[in-house]
């Protein structure tokens, strides 16, 4: 489904409301045109946007581009959010439709521009993602990150999303089921099983 | 107060969704509890499955470049002064390959000139 298709679709009232007066407020001015709120909406949303994308599409490289894509589209569809949902699950929702996307595109080019997260070999980890020499602790950080990312890697992107969505983003059920328009037992036993996927995989680089 | 009956094996696996995200009521993830004191391999699943979840949850996060901000709004005026926005959006919709697109363009950019110079 293309993002325009869902943009299109009916904005699922859910009861879910805003962020506040401060999103209102947001919002009032970016229907205004004001350029420096949209930049402000972009400072606040640009991490958890990239990080979602560097999970779903493991690339640093991708996920670059691909925020810049997400939110030039955010920019263009604006006037078509009514907020019958938070503005960072409308974003969410909008990043979830670009990496499904890219990921299509990606898989019919064969794959990505690089394969960062493809080799965990302990070489690999050691390089730990071109990074510096580090301190212990940064170093064994970035493997952990390179490790997990690896993992999750591995799994459907349906799945990776789930994971992504709730597991590192932290967002509450409710909002993922208006991401992802899944109802909400089915998200939880995609999930379970994401889960169980990832304990294995995990299992299996520490043997 | 209500005292679960012992949960099986199977039963007690199928809570451990429940039980890592904190939505067990108390008397329900207490019985898992105490299934898993005296069931060493569910306590083993258990601990695998909590971890994970744990490190996934703990994983140091991807932070945007420094320069992101300032890339997203030169690119929102770019689409803006240039008016691009049809051909961005069929860019990200269908991301032709080059492949295609480049052969495309040299055949519509021969067939003009050929038409140019017959007329």
């Amino acid at each position: 489904m293309s993002s325009s298709g869902v943009l299109d679709m009916e904005q699922q009232a859910t009861g879910a409301t805003g962020d506040g007066p401060s999103e209102r407020v947001l919002l009032a001015r970016l229907r205004r045109g004001d350029p420096d709120a949209f930049e402000q909406l972009v400072l606040e949303h640009q991490d958890r946007v990239y990080d979602f994308c560097v999970r779903m599409l493991g690339d640093r490289e991708e996920a670059h581009d691909l925020v810049q894509e997400i939110f030039v589209s955010v920019h263009q569809n604006l006037t078509r959010f009514r907020e019958d949902a938070k503005l960072s699950t409308w974003i969410f929702r909008i990043s979830k439709n670009q990496c499904i996307n890219r990921l299509k595109y990606l898989k019919r080019r064969g794959r990505g521009r690089s394969d960062e997260y493809g080799d965990v070999s302990e070489d690999a980890l050691s390089g730990a993602m071109g990074s510096p020499p580090t301190p212990d602790a940064a170093l064994e950080s970035s493997r952990e990150r390179a490790r997990v990312q690896w993992a999750i890697g591995q799994l459907e992107p349906d799945a990776r999303m789930l994971v992504a969505l709730r597991d590192i983003e932290g967002l509450s059920y409710e909002e993922i089921i208006q991401i992802t328009e899944l109802a909400e037992g089915t998200v939880k036993s995609r999930l379970h099983r994401a889960r169980e996927k990832l304990a294995d995989l995990l299992g299996q680089l520490e043997e | 107060m209500d005292v679960e009956p012992q949960l099986s094996h199977r039963e007690a696996k199928s809570l451990f969704f429940a039980l890592a995200d904190e939505e067990l009521p108390a008397p329900q993830a207490q019985a898992v509890r105490t299934h898993l004191d005296g069931c060493d391999e569910c306590r083993a699943g258990w601990d695998k499955y909590a971890r994970t979840v744990q490190r996934v949850r703990t994983v140091e996060r991807e932070k945007a470049p420094p320069a992101m901000t300032s890339m997203v709004m030169n690119r929102v005026k770019r689409e803006r002064r240039f008016g691009l926005r049809k051909l961005h959006l069929a860019h990200i919709n269908h991301r032709f390959p080059v492949e295609i697109l480049v052969p495309v363009l040299l055949a519509a950019a021969v067939a003009a000139f050929l038409v140019m110079s017959a007329s």
